[in-house]
């Protein structure tokens, strides 16, 4: 316990009384190593993020259920039954039927021009249930989103649509059709209609910007099916288990149906955020071994400039131990300071201004998705670079021997 | 009060230096003595044998009854807070800790009252003449003051020895009489036992006896019969 004080009282003079541009300027980088390894993982967590949500929120859902492949049934039926099943499961908040479509759809832009035809997928959907599972409804960027089951127009997409400024429109579109105008729809079943083109949206991500939307009604007629669905889409609560689970409550609802969540869906697609933790991993390793042998490198040059000192410490009859626990506390003191003011830039400074100006990717606008655990790991992590580096410096020049250190030899 | 046997100190390298050969003599209680010597005589090494800062080659060491070469390191670090006490040439201060806490550090790492030993620092510094001085960092003070609060600090924790190398070997004329005055003082009117390195021959007027060392042997030993 002396020992400690000692150690304390050596390294608060030495804080007080060293030379404070040397001191600044350490606590300056560790402040910035502590805002790299924050920086990178949140904004690399906010691409992940930012993914994730465009998925469930306007694509998938988090759960889709699909007729199982062994059946061979293209359709779910007795859909509304099922769908009504599947929403009292506890942790279902909305479902949603789907008939998939798929065809081409042609646009006159010009009435002596020939026609732009372009393949699609095409959802009949009922627009109140979709509004509770799937968001695209607040994305509209001209017209309007479907109105019941009467509805007879039809939705685009802005990929699909062209000309409204999408990153994904060097693929082939429609060439700029606006709501009101008209557009004729080839289904693969060889039917044919033409439909005002009701609205336009943009959730800004690739694959449902591409995507058409019709009334279920619609799709049934085209289909000659009548309470049936390719698929029912799944908004679940996550506060109420992991996905694992919430799969697995909705698929003892609907045992004969094949229930995925959204990562299996997407695939490949869906890996991206596992990919981005495996990078995070990797930068803020290196991040922390960059901190450690910063702190390593100015805690030896102070070691070596005061091994001297440290010589007449040990001749006086200071422990070693308690010399190297002086340097492990500044260099703690460094580690701190640089973690209480690399969390004020972050928090108070480059959170704020990703608020402002978020990243606009073609995923959609990322920001940071810091969170406490985050912050917590890279102070822990940075605190421990501290530790190390504080403590290998200070042990090497505290060991050495008494007269070759006051010597300088 | 100190028994050295046969020490010897061998310095490895591609030529290894002799510097002790096997060097045997005793110091007593209270006893102030010199160890004289041209350069590279060997009186720095025997002294740095002697106050545990460096080990030996070969050869024993008692100190007050303890074999102290056969201490543990840490043992021998918390002999040297608790019975010994070191000057040395240079004004070997803690430059970050002004001379009242660069007095009492050795005492505050050996524990005990706080008030008591900064207390006790303050005694000393006054013994030292420095009572004046004691919120003086190292920088703002003369030479002659860094190496008397460098004694104060050698002092704090009542040694058992003194050992001061070369202590008025940076110092002017007026501030060496000063040291030298001190340590007559401290011997005489506390008993204090200093074992001294010097090279001047004038200084051998304030101590007991003289051991004078040649090419790392003891070459003569003169006790001083009259002391000012």
């Amino acid at each position: 316990m002396q020992n400690l004080k000692v150690a304390l009282f050596l390294a608060f003079k030495s804080i007080t009384k060293g030379q404070k541009s040397t001191i600044a300027l350490m606590i300056f980088l560790l402040s910035l190593s502590f805002v790299n390894l924050v920086f990178f993982a949140s904004i690399l967590n906010g691409f992940g993020e930012a993914t994730q949500k465009q998925i469930t929120n306007n694509l998938t859902s988090n759960i889709v259920v699909d007729p199982q492949e062994e059946q061979k049934e293209a359709f779910i039926a007795n859909a509304k039954e099922v769908q009504r099943k599947i929403e009292r499961v506890p942790s279902v908040v909305a479902a949603t039927r789907r008939h998939k479509l798929a065809g081409t759809i042609s646009y006159e832009k010009e009435k002596s021009a020939k026609p732009i035809i372009v393949s699609a997928q095409i959802a009949g959907v009922d627009p109140e249930e979709e509004k509770r599972a799937i968001d695209i409804y607040k994305y509209m960027v001209q017209g309007r989103y479907l109105e019941g089951l009467g509805d007879d127009g039809i939705i685009l997409g802005a990929n699909l649509a062209g000309g409204y400024g999408s990153s994904g429109e060097e693929f082939a579109n429609l060439g700029g059709v606006k709501a009101g105008e008209k557009v004729r729809v080839t289904f693969s079943n060889g039917i044919a209609r033409t439909y005002r083109v009701k609205g336009i949206f943009k959730v800004k991500f690739g694959f449902t910007d591409r995507l058409a939307f019709v009334s279920s009604k619609e799709a049934e007629s085209i289909l000659s099916a009548q309470n049936n669905a390719s698929q029912i889409l799944v908004k679940t609560d996550s506060s109420r288990g992991t996905e694992d689970e919430l799969v697995k409550n909705v698929q003892a609802a609907v045992p004969d149906l094949k229930v995925r969540k959204w990562t299996e869906v997407m695939g490949d697609f869906a890996n991206i955020t596992k990919t981005l933790d495996t990078v995070v991993l990797i930068v803020n390793t290196i991040a922390l071994v960059v901190a450690a042998i910063t702190i390593f490198i100015l805690i030896y040059i102070n070691a070596i400039n005061k091994r001297r000192q440290i010589g007449i410490l040990k001749a006086i009859g200071i422990g070693q131990n308690v010399v190297i626990k002086s340097y492990i506390i500044q260099a703690l003191f460094y580690a701190l300071s640089g973690i209480a003011i690399g969390s004020v830039l972050i928090l108070y400074v480059v959170a704020p201004y990703f608020v402002s100006h978020p990243l606009k990717l073609p995923l959609g606008d990322v920001g940071l998705a810091l969170d406490i655990k985050l912050i917590t790991y890279s102070a822990l992590g940075l605190f421990a670079a501290g530790l190390v580096g504080g403590f290998v410096p200070s042990w090497r020049v505290a060991r050495q021997n008494i007269l070759k250190a006051i010597w300088g030899a | 009060m100190i028994e050295a046997e046969n020490l010897k100190k061998v310095y490895p390298g591609k030529v290894p230096t002799e510097a002790l050969k096997g060097v045997s003599f005793a110091i007593d209680s209270g006893e102030f003595m010199a160890i004289m010597g041209r350069s590279g005589s060997g009186k720095s090494t025997l002294l740095h044998q002697l106050g545990l800062i460096d080990t030996p080659t070969d050869g024993n060491i008692v100190i007050d009854g303890v074999e102290v070469l056969s201490l543990s390191e840490s043992k021998k670090t918390l002999f040297r807070l608790e019975h010994l006490g070191y000057v040395f040439q240079e004004y070997a201060l803690i430059v970050e800790l002004n001379a009242l806490q660069n007095v009492y550090l050795p005492a505050f790492a050996l524990g005990g009252n706080q008030n008591g030993y900064k207390k006790r620092a303050q005694e000393v510094l006054e013994i030292v003449g420095l009572g004046d001085r004691l919120d003086h960092y190292p920088h703002e003070l003369s030479g002659g003051e860094q190496q008397r609060v460098a004694v104060a600090r050698a002092l704090i924790n009542k040694p058992k020895i003194l050992f001061a190398d070369e202590p008025t070997a940076n110092l002017d004329s007026v501030s060496a009489k000063v040291v030298l005055e001190l340590f007559r003082q401290l011997n005489k009117e506390l008993g204090q036992t200093i074992v001294m390195v010097t090279h001047e021959p004038e200084d051998v007027k304030y101590v007991d006896r003289v051991i004078w060392l040649r090419d790392g042997l003891i070459e003569k030993v003169e006790n001083q019969a009259v002391r000012n």
